[in-house]
Protein backbone atom coordinates (compact mmCIF):
# COMPACT_ATOMS: atom_id res chain seq x y z
CA UNK A 1 0.00 0.00 0.00
CA UNK A 2 2.84 2.33 0.82
CA UNK A 3 4.61 1.47 -2.42
CA UNK A 4 1.45 2.31 -4.34
CA UNK A 5 1.30 5.83 -2.92
CA UNK A 6 4.92 6.49 -3.86
CA UNK A 7 4.18 5.37 -7.37
CA UNK A 8 1.28 7.79 -7.49
CA UNK A 9 3.44 10.69 -6.34
CA UNK A 10 6.05 9.93 -9.00
CA UNK A 11 3.37 9.56 -11.64
CA UNK A 12 1.79 12.83 -10.50
CA UNK A 13 5.15 14.60 -10.69
CA UNK A 14 5.75 13.24 -14.19
CA UNK A 15 2.32 14.28 -15.42
CA UNK A 16 2.61 17.73 -13.85
CA UNK A 17 6.09 18.35 -15.24
CA UNK A 18 5.06 17.26 -18.73
CA UNK A 19 1.89 19.35 -18.67
CA UNK A 20 3.78 22.39 -17.39
CA UNK A 21 6.37 22.00 -20.13
CA UNK A 22 3.61 21.83 -22.72
CA UNK A 23 1.86 24.91 -21.36
CA UNK A 24 5.09 26.91 -21.10
CA UNK A 25 6.12 25.88 -24.60
CA UNK A 26 2.77 26.79 -26.07
CA UNK A 27 2.84 30.11 -24.23
CA UNK A 28 6.30 30.91 -25.63
CA UNK A 29 5.19 30.05 -29.15
CA UNK A 30 2.03 32.09 -28.68
CA UNK A 31 3.92 35.08 -27.34
CA UNK A 32 6.20 35.01 -30.38
CA UNK A 33 3.12 34.98 -32.61
CA UNK A 34 1.51 37.82 -30.65
CA UNK A 35 -1.45 35.65 -29.69
CA UNK A 36 -1.58 36.65 -26.04
CA UNK A 37 -0.94 40.38 -26.55
CA UNK A 38 -3.70 42.86 -27.13
CA UNK A 39 -3.40 43.95 -30.74
CA UNK A 40 -5.04 46.25 -33.25
CA UNK A 41 -6.04 45.29 -36.78
CA UNK A 42 -4.64 47.39 -39.62
CA UNK A 43 -4.19 46.83 -43.34
CA UNK A 44 -2.24 47.85 -46.42
CA UNK A 45 -2.73 47.41 -50.15
CA UNK A 46 0.00 46.26 -52.50
CA UNK A 47 0.29 45.58 -56.21
CA UNK A 48 2.41 42.52 -55.55
CA UNK A 49 3.10 40.78 -52.26
CA UNK A 50 5.89 38.46 -53.52
CA UNK A 51 4.59 35.40 -51.71
CA UNK A 52 3.69 36.96 -48.36
CA UNK A 53 1.47 34.58 -46.39
CA UNK A 54 -0.52 34.64 -43.19
CA UNK A 55 1.70 34.28 -40.13
CA UNK A 56 4.68 36.21 -41.51
CA UNK A 57 6.15 38.90 -39.31
CA UNK A 58 5.50 42.63 -39.34
CA UNK A 59 8.48 44.75 -38.40
CA UNK A 60 8.73 48.39 -37.41
CA UNK A 61 12.29 49.63 -37.97
CA UNK A 62 13.46 46.03 -37.55
CA UNK A 63 11.54 45.12 -34.40
CA UNK A 64 8.84 42.47 -34.59
CA UNK A 65 5.59 44.23 -33.79
CA UNK A 66 2.93 41.98 -35.30
CA UNK A 67 1.89 39.23 -37.67
CA UNK A 68 0.16 38.96 -41.01
CA UNK A 69 -3.46 37.91 -40.64
CA UNK A 70 -4.90 37.57 -44.11
CA UNK A 71 -3.74 38.17 -47.69
CA UNK A 72 -6.37 38.44 -50.42
CA UNK A 73 -7.16 40.19 -53.70
CA UNK A 74 -9.25 43.29 -53.18
CA UNK A 75 -9.43 44.19 -56.90
CA UNK A 76 -7.88 43.01 -60.15
CA UNK A 77 -4.64 44.90 -59.46
CA UNK A 78 -4.42 45.22 -55.70
CA UNK A 79 -3.74 42.72 -52.96
CA UNK A 80 -5.01 43.63 -49.53
CA UNK A 81 -3.03 42.48 -46.50
CA UNK A 82 -4.68 42.53 -43.07
CA UNK A 83 -2.25 42.39 -40.19
CA UNK A 84 -2.11 42.96 -36.48
CA UNK A 85 0.16 45.29 -34.55
CA UNK A 86 0.99 44.90 -30.90
CA UNK A 87 -0.91 47.58 -29.01
CA UNK A 88 2.14 48.55 -26.96
CA UNK A 89 4.04 49.45 -30.16
CA UNK A 90 1.36 51.65 -31.67
CA UNK A 91 2.47 54.74 -29.77
CA UNK A 92 5.34 55.43 -32.16
CA UNK A 93 3.83 54.07 -35.37
CA UNK A 94 2.10 56.94 -37.11
CA UNK A 95 -0.58 56.86 -39.74
CA UNK A 96 1.75 58.28 -42.41
CA UNK A 97 4.21 55.38 -41.95
CA UNK A 98 5.07 53.38 -45.08
CA UNK A 99 4.65 49.62 -45.35
CA UNK A 100 6.81 47.65 -47.75
CA UNK A 101 7.36 43.97 -48.50
CA UNK A 102 10.81 42.78 -47.48
CA UNK A 103 12.73 39.58 -46.92
CA UNK A 104 14.21 38.26 -43.71
CA UNK A 105 17.82 37.88 -44.83
CA UNK A 106 18.69 36.96 -48.40
CA UNK A 107 16.58 33.79 -48.64
CA UNK A 108 14.35 34.12 -45.61
CA UNK A 109 10.65 34.55 -45.13
CA UNK A 110 8.78 37.49 -46.56
CA UNK A 111 7.71 40.15 -44.12
CA UNK A 112 6.22 43.62 -43.97
CA UNK A 113 8.58 46.44 -43.00
CA UNK A 114 6.97 49.55 -41.58
CA UNK A 115 9.19 52.62 -41.75
CA UNK A 116 8.30 56.09 -40.43
CA UNK A 117 6.90 58.61 -42.90
CA UNK A 118 7.90 62.26 -43.14
CA UNK A 119 6.15 64.89 -41.11
CA UNK A 120 3.83 64.62 -38.16
CA UNK A 121 0.74 62.46 -37.99
CA UNK A 122 -1.53 60.70 -35.52
CA UNK A 123 -0.70 57.30 -34.07
CA UNK A 124 -2.19 54.29 -35.85
CA UNK A 125 -5.51 53.06 -34.63
CA UNK A 126 -7.89 50.18 -35.34
CA UNK A 127 -8.56 49.93 -39.10
CA UNK A 128 -5.77 52.27 -40.28
CA UNK A 129 -4.58 51.71 -43.85
CA UNK A 130 -0.88 52.19 -44.47
CA UNK A 131 0.74 53.77 -47.50
CA UNK A 132 2.84 51.25 -49.37
CA UNK A 133 5.95 50.94 -51.47
CA UNK A 134 6.10 48.32 -54.18
CA UNK A 135 8.61 45.57 -53.49
CA UNK A 136 11.86 45.17 -55.40
CA UNK A 137 11.25 42.42 -57.89
CA UNK A 138 14.05 40.04 -58.56
CA UNK A 139 13.21 39.59 -62.26
CA UNK A 140 13.26 43.37 -62.81
CA UNK A 141 16.64 43.54 -61.12
CA UNK A 142 17.88 40.69 -63.31
CA UNK A 143 16.57 42.41 -66.42
CA UNK A 144 18.55 45.54 -65.55
CA UNK A 145 21.56 43.35 -64.88
CA UNK A 146 21.26 41.87 -68.36
CA UNK A 147 21.30 45.36 -69.85
CA UNK A 148 24.33 46.23 -67.75
CA UNK A 149 26.07 43.08 -68.94
CA UNK A 150 25.41 44.00 -72.57
CA UNK A 151 26.86 47.47 -71.99
CA UNK A 152 29.83 45.93 -70.25
CA UNK A 153 30.45 43.72 -73.25
CA UNK A 154 30.51 46.73 -75.59
CA UNK A 155 32.86 48.56 -73.25
CA UNK A 156 35.27 45.65 -73.00
CA UNK A 157 35.20 45.25 -76.79
CA UNK A 158 36.16 48.90 -77.15
CA UNK A 159 38.92 48.51 -74.58
CA UNK A 160 40.18 45.52 -76.48
CA UNK A 161 40.32 47.56 -79.71
CA UNK A 162 42.15 50.37 -77.94
CA UNK A 163 44.75 48.03 -76.47
CA UNK A 164 45.26 46.39 -79.87
CA UNK A 165 45.92 49.81 -81.38
CA UNK A 166 48.42 50.48 -78.65
CA UNK A 167 50.19 47.26 -79.44
CA UNK A 168 50.34 47.91 -83.18
CA UNK A 169 51.48 51.53 -82.95
CA UNK A 170 55.28 51.86 -82.72
CA UNK A 171 55.40 55.63 -82.16
CA UNK A 172 53.71 55.26 -78.82
CA UNK A 173 56.27 52.65 -77.78
CA UNK A 174 59.04 55.03 -78.90
CA UNK A 175 57.46 57.68 -76.77
CA UNK A 176 57.35 55.32 -73.83
CA UNK A 177 60.89 54.00 -74.28
CA UNK A 178 62.64 57.28 -75.24
CA UNK A 179 65.23 57.94 -72.50
CA UNK A 180 65.83 61.58 -73.56
CA UNK A 181 62.15 62.29 -73.23
CA UNK A 182 62.18 60.70 -69.81
CA UNK A 183 65.12 62.91 -68.83
CA UNK A 184 63.25 65.98 -70.08
CA UNK A 185 60.19 64.96 -68.22
CA UNK A 186 62.30 64.50 -65.11
CA UNK A 187 63.80 67.99 -65.52
CA UNK A 188 60.36 69.40 -66.09
CA UNK A 189 59.22 67.77 -62.94
CA UNK A 190 62.19 69.26 -61.06
CA UNK A 191 61.24 72.67 -62.41
CA UNK A 192 57.69 72.10 -61.48
CA UNK A 193 58.93 71.37 -58.01
CA UNK A 194 60.99 74.59 -57.90
CA UNK A 195 57.97 76.53 -59.18
CA UNK A 196 55.87 74.88 -56.59
CA UNK A 197 58.36 75.89 -53.87
CA UNK A 198 58.31 79.45 -55.14
CA UNK A 199 54.56 79.38 -55.21
CA UNK A 200 54.61 78.22 -51.63
CA UNK A 201 56.86 81.14 -50.70
CA UNK A 202 54.63 83.56 -52.59
CA UNK A 203 51.58 82.12 -50.96
CA UNK A 204 53.29 82.54 -47.61
CA UNK A 205 54.02 86.16 -48.41
CA UNK A 206 50.46 86.69 -49.57
CA UNK A 207 49.22 85.11 -46.42
CA UNK A 208 51.46 87.43 -44.40
CA UNK A 209 50.21 90.44 -46.36
CA UNK A 210 46.64 89.45 -45.78
CA UNK A 211 47.41 88.98 -42.11
CA UNK A 212 49.05 92.41 -41.97
CA UNK A 213 46.08 93.96 -43.71
CA UNK A 214 43.86 92.29 -41.15
CA UNK A 215 45.96 93.72 -38.36
CA UNK A 216 45.82 97.20 -39.95
CA UNK A 217 49.49 97.41 -40.98
CA UNK A 218 50.37 99.46 -44.15
CA UNK A 219 48.20 101.93 -46.01
CA UNK A 220 45.76 99.39 -47.40
CA UNK A 221 45.44 97.89 -43.96
CA UNK A 222 44.87 101.30 -42.45
CA UNK A 223 42.34 102.01 -45.15
CA UNK A 224 40.49 98.81 -44.39
CA UNK A 225 40.73 98.83 -40.63
CA UNK A 226 40.62 102.58 -39.74
CA UNK A 227 37.14 103.19 -38.40
CA UNK A 228 37.36 106.99 -38.56
CA UNK A 229 38.37 106.69 -42.20
CA UNK A 230 35.34 104.62 -42.87
CA UNK A 231 33.25 107.28 -41.16
CA UNK A 232 34.76 109.93 -43.39
CA UNK A 233 34.21 107.73 -46.39
CA UNK A 234 30.65 107.37 -45.32
CA UNK A 235 30.29 111.14 -45.04
CA UNK A 236 31.86 111.53 -48.46
CA UNK A 237 29.46 109.09 -49.95
CA UNK A 238 26.60 111.00 -48.34
CA UNK A 239 27.95 114.18 -49.86
CA UNK A 240 28.34 112.54 -53.23
CA UNK A 241 24.82 111.37 -52.86
CA UNK A 242 23.53 114.88 -52.13
CA UNK A 243 25.63 116.24 -55.01
CA UNK A 244 24.23 113.70 -57.36
CA UNK A 245 20.77 114.69 -56.13
CA UNK A 246 21.54 118.30 -56.96
CA UNK A 247 22.88 117.25 -60.34
CA UNK A 248 19.68 115.41 -60.89
CA UNK A 249 17.68 118.52 -60.06
CA UNK A 250 19.91 120.60 -62.34
CA UNK A 251 19.61 118.17 -65.15
CA UNK A 252 15.86 118.23 -64.58
CA UNK A 253 15.95 121.98 -64.94
CA UNK A 254 18.02 121.67 -68.07
CA UNK A 255 15.51 119.32 -69.43
CA UNK A 256 12.62 121.69 -68.78
CA UNK A 257 14.66 124.56 -70.28
CA UNK A 258 15.40 122.59 -73.38
CA UNK A 259 11.75 121.68 -73.57
CA UNK A 260 10.84 125.32 -73.30
CA UNK A 261 13.38 126.13 -75.96
CA UNK A 262 11.93 123.54 -78.23
CA UNK A 263 8.43 124.85 -77.72
CA UNK A 264 9.49 128.45 -78.25
CA UNK A 265 8.85 129.69 -74.74
CA UNK A 266 10.95 132.70 -73.51
CA UNK A 267 13.02 135.19 -75.54
CA UNK A 268 15.81 132.74 -76.45
CA UNK A 269 13.18 130.22 -77.41
CA UNK A 270 11.53 132.75 -79.64
CA UNK A 271 14.92 133.62 -81.05
CA UNK A 272 15.49 129.99 -81.88
CA UNK A 273 12.10 128.95 -83.13
CA UNK A 274 10.61 132.07 -84.78
CA UNK A 275 11.33 131.67 -88.51
CA UNK A 276 10.06 135.19 -89.33
CA UNK A 277 12.54 136.64 -86.87
CA UNK A 278 15.35 134.69 -88.52
CA UNK A 279 14.39 136.12 -91.87
CA UNK A 280 14.36 139.66 -90.47
CA UNK A 281 17.71 139.10 -88.82
CA UNK A 282 19.14 137.91 -92.13
CA UNK A 283 17.83 140.98 -93.87
CA UNK A 284 19.27 143.18 -91.15
CA UNK A 285 22.65 141.53 -91.45
CA UNK A 286 22.59 142.07 -95.25
CA UNK A 287 21.77 145.69 -94.68
CA UNK A 288 24.63 145.99 -92.17
CA UNK A 289 26.99 144.34 -94.67
CA UNK A 290 25.89 146.72 -97.41
CA UNK A 291 26.25 149.67 -95.03
CA UNK A 292 29.72 148.59 -94.04
CA UNK A 293 30.78 148.32 -97.72
CA UNK A 294 29.56 151.85 -98.34
CA UNK A 295 31.36 153.07 -95.23
CA UNK A 296 34.60 151.50 -96.51
CA UNK A 297 34.31 153.33 -99.82
CA UNK A 298 33.66 156.57 -97.90
CA UNK A 299 36.77 155.99 -95.84
CA UNK A 300 38.97 155.38 -98.92
CA UNK A 301 37.63 158.56 -100.47
CA UNK A 302 38.45 160.36 -97.23
CA UNK A 303 42.10 159.15 -97.39
CA UNK A 304 42.65 160.71 -100.70
CA UNK A 305 41.10 164.04 -99.73
CA UNK A 306 43.65 166.82 -98.88
CA UNK A 307 43.26 167.38 -95.10
CA UNK A 308 44.14 163.78 -94.31
CA UNK A 309 46.54 162.93 -97.15
CA UNK A 310 49.66 164.08 -95.25
CA UNK A 311 48.93 161.97 -92.16
CA UNK A 312 48.60 158.70 -94.15
CA UNK A 313 51.82 159.52 -96.10
CA UNK A 314 53.81 159.97 -92.84
CA UNK A 315 52.47 156.65 -91.54
CA UNK A 316 53.56 154.77 -94.69
CA UNK A 317 57.06 156.28 -94.40
CA UNK A 318 57.42 155.08 -90.79
CA UNK A 319 56.25 151.56 -91.77
CA UNK A 320 58.87 151.44 -94.56
CA UNK A 321 61.57 152.59 -92.03
CA UNK A 322 60.80 149.65 -89.76
CA UNK B 1 1.14 -20.88 -49.07
CA UNK B 2 1.21 -17.37 -50.36
CA UNK B 3 -2.55 -17.09 -50.40
CA UNK B 4 -2.75 -18.50 -46.90
CA UNK B 5 -0.25 -15.89 -45.64
CA UNK B 6 -2.33 -13.16 -47.26
CA UNK B 7 -5.42 -14.77 -45.82
CA UNK B 8 -3.87 -14.78 -42.35
CA UNK B 9 -2.96 -11.11 -42.66
CA UNK B 10 -6.51 -10.21 -43.69
CA UNK B 11 -8.03 -12.30 -40.91
CA UNK B 12 -5.70 -10.76 -38.34
CA UNK B 13 -6.50 -7.23 -39.58
CA UNK B 14 -10.20 -7.98 -39.29
CA UNK B 15 -9.75 -9.40 -35.81
CA UNK B 16 -7.65 -6.40 -34.75
CA UNK B 17 -10.36 -4.08 -36.05
CA UNK B 18 -13.10 -5.88 -34.09
CA UNK B 19 -10.80 -5.88 -31.06
CA UNK B 20 -10.48 -2.09 -31.35
CA UNK B 21 -14.24 -1.74 -31.71
CA UNK B 22 -14.70 -3.81 -28.60
CA UNK B 23 -12.21 -1.55 -26.79
CA UNK B 24 -14.26 1.54 -27.63
CA UNK B 25 -17.51 -0.19 -26.68
CA UNK B 26 -16.25 -1.35 -23.30
CA UNK B 27 -13.80 1.44 -22.57
CA UNK B 28 -16.30 4.24 -22.22
CA UNK B 29 -18.80 2.27 -20.21
CA UNK B 30 -18.60 2.04 -16.40
CA UNK B 31 -17.27 0.65 -14.26
CA UNK B 32 -13.82 2.20 -14.66
CA UNK B 33 -10.72 0.54 -13.29
CA UNK B 34 -9.11 3.79 -12.13
CA UNK B 35 -6.55 2.26 -9.74
CA UNK B 36 -5.32 -0.17 -12.36
CA UNK B 37 -5.21 2.63 -14.95
CA UNK B 38 -2.97 4.71 -12.66
CA UNK B 39 -0.76 1.69 -12.01
CA UNK B 40 -0.39 1.13 -15.76
CA UNK B 41 0.25 4.84 -16.29
CA UNK B 42 3.09 4.63 -13.82
CA UNK B 43 4.62 1.63 -15.56
CA UNK B 44 4.23 3.06 -19.04
CA UNK B 45 5.02 6.67 -18.16
CA UNK B 46 7.57 6.77 -15.35
CA UNK B 47 9.32 3.49 -16.11
CA UNK B 48 9.84 4.39 -19.76
CA UNK B 49 10.90 7.98 -19.09
CA UNK B 50 14.64 7.36 -18.40
CA UNK B 51 15.02 5.34 -21.59
CA UNK B 52 13.04 7.82 -23.67
CA UNK B 53 14.80 10.80 -22.08
CA UNK B 54 18.26 9.42 -22.76
CA UNK B 55 17.35 8.57 -26.34
CA UNK B 56 15.87 12.01 -26.87
CA UNK B 57 18.95 13.70 -25.45
CA UNK B 58 21.22 11.71 -27.73
CA UNK B 59 19.00 12.36 -30.76
CA UNK B 60 19.04 16.12 -30.11
CA UNK B 61 22.80 16.10 -29.77
CA UNK B 62 23.39 13.90 -32.81
CA UNK B 63 20.99 15.69 -35.16
CA UNK B 64 22.60 19.00 -34.23
CA UNK B 65 26.12 17.73 -34.81
CA UNK B 66 25.10 16.11 -38.09
CA UNK B 67 23.24 19.18 -39.39
CA UNK B 68 26.10 21.53 -38.62
CA UNK B 69 28.34 20.79 -41.65
CA UNK B 70 25.55 21.10 -44.21
CA UNK B 71 24.32 24.38 -42.73
CA UNK B 72 27.89 25.60 -42.49
CA UNK B 73 28.24 25.04 -46.25
CA UNK B 74 25.61 27.76 -46.71
CA UNK B 75 27.12 29.92 -43.99
CA UNK B 76 23.88 29.47 -42.10
CA UNK B 77 25.15 28.10 -38.77
CA UNK B 78 23.00 30.64 -36.99
CA UNK B 79 19.95 28.77 -38.28
CA UNK B 80 21.04 25.58 -36.54
CA UNK B 81 18.77 25.95 -33.46
CA UNK B 82 15.66 26.77 -35.46
CA UNK B 83 16.23 24.10 -38.12
CA UNK B 84 17.05 21.38 -35.62
CA UNK B 85 14.24 22.31 -33.25
CA UNK B 86 11.62 22.14 -35.99
CA UNK B 87 12.80 18.72 -37.18
CA UNK B 88 13.04 17.43 -33.62
CA UNK B 89 9.63 18.65 -32.48
CA UNK B 90 7.77 17.83 -35.67
CA UNK B 91 9.14 14.42 -36.50
CA UNK B 92 12.16 12.93 -34.83
CA UNK B 93 11.15 13.00 -31.17
CA UNK B 94 7.56 11.71 -31.66
CA UNK B 95 8.65 8.87 -33.92
CA UNK B 96 11.69 7.86 -31.88
CA UNK B 97 9.65 7.92 -28.69
CA UNK B 98 6.89 5.89 -30.29
CA UNK B 99 9.38 3.33 -31.60
CA UNK B 100 11.00 2.93 -28.20
CA UNK B 101 7.58 2.57 -26.62
CA UNK B 102 6.65 0.02 -29.28
CA UNK B 103 9.72 -1.94 -28.26
CA UNK B 104 9.30 -1.60 -24.54
CA UNK B 105 5.54 -1.25 -23.94
CA UNK B 106 4.24 -3.21 -26.93
CA UNK B 107 6.42 -6.19 -26.22
CA UNK B 108 5.83 -5.88 -22.48
CA UNK B 109 2.06 -5.87 -22.83
CA UNK B 110 2.17 -8.65 -25.42
CA UNK B 111 4.33 -10.87 -23.22
CA UNK B 112 2.40 -10.13 -20.02
CA UNK B 113 -1.04 -10.73 -21.46
CA UNK B 114 0.29 -13.68 -23.47
CA UNK B 115 1.62 -15.43 -20.40
CA UNK B 116 -1.64 -14.68 -18.54
CA UNK B 117 -3.53 -16.15 -21.45
CA UNK B 118 -1.52 -19.37 -21.70
CA UNK B 119 -1.59 -19.85 -17.92
CA UNK B 120 -5.37 -19.40 -18.10
CA UNK B 121 -5.33 -16.48 -15.66
CA UNK B 122 -7.62 -14.53 -17.97
CA UNK B 123 -10.17 -17.31 -17.95
CA UNK B 124 -9.91 -17.48 -14.17
CA UNK B 125 -10.52 -13.71 -13.97
CA UNK B 126 -13.64 -14.09 -16.08
CA UNK B 127 -14.86 -16.88 -13.79
CA UNK B 128 -14.24 -14.74 -10.70
CA UNK B 129 -16.53 -12.03 -12.12
CA UNK B 130 -13.95 -9.46 -13.20
CA UNK B 131 -14.14 -8.31 -16.80
CA UNK B 132 -10.64 -9.17 -18.04
CA UNK B 133 -11.01 -6.95 -21.10
CA UNK B 134 -11.82 -3.91 -18.98
CA UNK B 135 -9.22 -4.71 -16.37
CA UNK B 136 -6.35 -5.68 -18.65
CA UNK B 137 -6.90 -4.16 -22.12
CA UNK B 138 -8.80 -0.92 -21.55
CA UNK B 139 -6.52 0.27 -18.75
CA UNK B 140 -3.34 -0.48 -20.70
CA UNK B 141 -4.52 1.15 -23.93
CA UNK B 142 -5.77 4.24 -22.14
CA UNK B 143 -2.56 4.42 -20.15
CA UNK B 144 -0.52 4.27 -23.37
CA UNK B 145 -2.72 6.91 -25.01
CA UNK B 146 -2.36 9.27 -22.05
CA UNK B 147 1.33 8.73 -21.38
CA UNK B 148 2.79 8.85 -24.90
CA UNK B 149 2.02 12.57 -25.43
CA UNK B 150 3.48 13.41 -22.03
CA UNK B 151 6.58 11.34 -22.76
CA UNK B 152 6.97 13.14 -26.07
CA UNK B 153 6.68 16.59 -24.44
CA UNK B 154 9.33 15.76 -21.86
CA UNK B 155 11.48 14.16 -24.55
CA UNK B 156 11.11 17.31 -26.72
CA UNK B 157 12.48 19.38 -23.87
CA UNK B 158 15.36 17.04 -23.15
CA UNK B 159 16.30 16.71 -26.82
CA UNK B 160 16.23 20.50 -27.27
CA UNK B 161 18.63 20.75 -24.34
CA UNK B 162 20.81 18.15 -26.05
CA UNK B 163 20.62 20.26 -29.19
CA UNK B 164 21.71 23.31 -27.17
CA UNK B 165 24.78 21.42 -25.98
CA UNK B 166 25.43 20.19 -29.51
CA UNK B 167 25.21 23.74 -30.88
CA UNK B 168 27.64 24.90 -28.23
CA UNK B 169 30.18 22.32 -29.35
CA UNK B 170 30.67 24.10 -32.67
CA UNK B 171 29.82 27.67 -31.85
CA UNK B 172 29.13 29.79 -28.80
CA UNK B 173 25.49 30.48 -28.09
CA UNK B 174 23.80 31.52 -24.86
CA UNK B 175 20.88 29.52 -23.56
CA UNK B 176 18.65 32.58 -23.80
CA UNK B 177 19.48 33.15 -27.47
CA UNK B 178 18.99 29.45 -28.18
CA UNK B 179 15.52 29.47 -26.60
CA UNK B 180 14.66 32.65 -28.50
CA UNK B 181 15.73 31.17 -31.84
CA UNK B 182 13.90 27.91 -31.18
CA UNK B 183 10.61 29.59 -30.35
CA UNK B 184 11.11 32.11 -33.15
CA UNK B 185 10.65 29.31 -35.69
CA UNK B 186 8.34 26.93 -33.81
CA UNK B 187 4.62 27.44 -34.23
CA UNK B 188 1.48 25.78 -32.99
CA UNK B 189 1.39 24.04 -36.35
CA UNK B 190 4.61 22.27 -35.40
CA UNK B 191 3.69 21.27 -31.85
CA UNK B 192 -0.02 20.40 -32.00
CA UNK B 193 0.11 17.83 -34.84
CA UNK B 194 2.93 16.02 -33.10
CA UNK B 195 0.93 15.91 -29.84
CA UNK B 196 -2.22 14.75 -31.61
CA UNK B 197 -0.48 12.01 -33.55
CA UNK B 198 1.17 10.79 -30.36
CA UNK B 199 -2.31 9.87 -29.03
CA UNK B 200 -2.71 7.63 -32.05
CA UNK B 201 0.77 6.18 -31.53
CA UNK B 202 -0.19 5.35 -27.95
CA UNK B 203 -3.47 3.83 -29.01
CA UNK B 204 -1.84 1.72 -31.73
CA UNK B 205 0.93 0.47 -29.43
CA UNK B 206 -1.50 -0.40 -26.62
CA UNK B 207 -4.15 -2.02 -28.77
CA UNK B 208 -1.71 -4.10 -30.84
CA UNK B 209 0.21 -5.26 -27.75
CA UNK B 210 -3.02 -6.26 -26.03
CA UNK B 211 -4.40 -7.92 -29.18
CA UNK B 212 -1.28 -9.99 -29.66
CA UNK B 213 -1.19 -10.96 -26.00
CA UNK B 214 -4.92 -11.69 -25.78
CA UNK B 215 -4.76 -14.00 -28.77
CA UNK B 216 -1.68 -15.96 -27.77
CA UNK B 217 -1.83 -19.65 -28.50
CA UNK B 218 0.55 -22.58 -28.32
CA UNK B 219 1.74 -22.21 -24.72
CA UNK B 220 4.98 -20.57 -23.61
CA UNK B 221 6.40 -20.71 -27.12
CA UNK B 222 3.50 -18.56 -28.24
CA UNK B 223 4.30 -15.92 -25.59
CA UNK B 224 7.65 -15.15 -27.22
CA UNK B 225 6.06 -15.05 -30.63
CA UNK B 226 3.31 -12.75 -29.38
CA UNK B 227 5.85 -10.32 -27.90
CA UNK B 228 7.92 -10.38 -31.05
CA UNK B 229 5.03 -9.90 -33.46
CA UNK B 230 3.62 -7.14 -31.22
CA UNK B 231 6.87 -5.16 -31.60
CA UNK B 232 6.99 -5.69 -35.35
CA UNK B 233 3.35 -4.72 -35.87
CA UNK B 234 3.59 -1.72 -33.55
CA UNK B 235 6.69 -0.38 -35.34
CA UNK B 236 5.04 -0.80 -38.70
CA UNK B 237 1.80 0.85 -37.64
CA UNK B 238 3.66 3.75 -36.03
CA UNK B 239 5.18 4.58 -39.41
CA UNK B 240 1.85 4.20 -41.18
CA UNK B 241 0.24 6.59 -38.71
CA UNK B 242 3.17 9.00 -39.11
CA UNK B 243 2.72 8.98 -42.87
CA UNK B 244 -1.00 9.65 -42.54
CA UNK B 245 -0.41 12.42 -40.01
CA UNK B 246 2.11 14.12 -42.30
CA UNK B 247 -0.30 13.96 -45.24
CA UNK B 248 -3.25 15.24 -43.25
CA UNK B 249 -1.17 18.09 -41.81
CA UNK B 250 -0.04 18.95 -45.32
CA UNK B 251 -3.59 18.91 -46.69
CA UNK B 252 -4.79 21.14 -43.83
CA UNK B 253 -1.76 23.46 -44.31
CA UNK B 254 -0.68 22.96 -40.72
CA UNK B 255 2.96 23.87 -41.09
Amino acid sequence: MKKQSINKAKLGAFVLIATTLLIVGLYYIGSKKNIFHSTINVSAEFNNVNGLVAGNNVRFNGINVGTIGKVYSSSDTTIKVDFTIDKSSTKYIFQNAIASIGTDGLLGNKLINISPGKGISKSVEEGSVFNTLNPIQMDNALRTLTLTNDNLKVITDNLKGVSEKFNNNNSLWHLLTDSVLAENVRNAVVRFKVTGDNTAVITGDLSKIVKDIKLGKGSVGALLTDTSFSHTLNQTIVNIHSISDSVAIISGNFKSISNNLKNGKGSVGTLLTDTMFVHNLNQSLLNVKEGAGNFNQDMIALRHSWPFKKYFKTQDKEKAKK
Amino acid sequence: MKSSALNRLLVETGELYSFAVRFFREGFRPRYEIAELIRQCFYIGNKTLPLVGLTGFIMGLVITIQSHPSLEAFGAQSWLPSVVSVSLVREIVPVITALICAGKIGSGIGAELGSMKVTEQIDAMEVSGTNPFKYLVVTRVFAAMLMLPLLIIVCDTISLYGSFLGTNMKQVITFHLFVNQVFEKLSFGDVLPSIIKSFFFGFAIGIIGCFKGFNTTNGTEGVGRAANSAVVACTFVVFIIDLMAAQIADILHIT
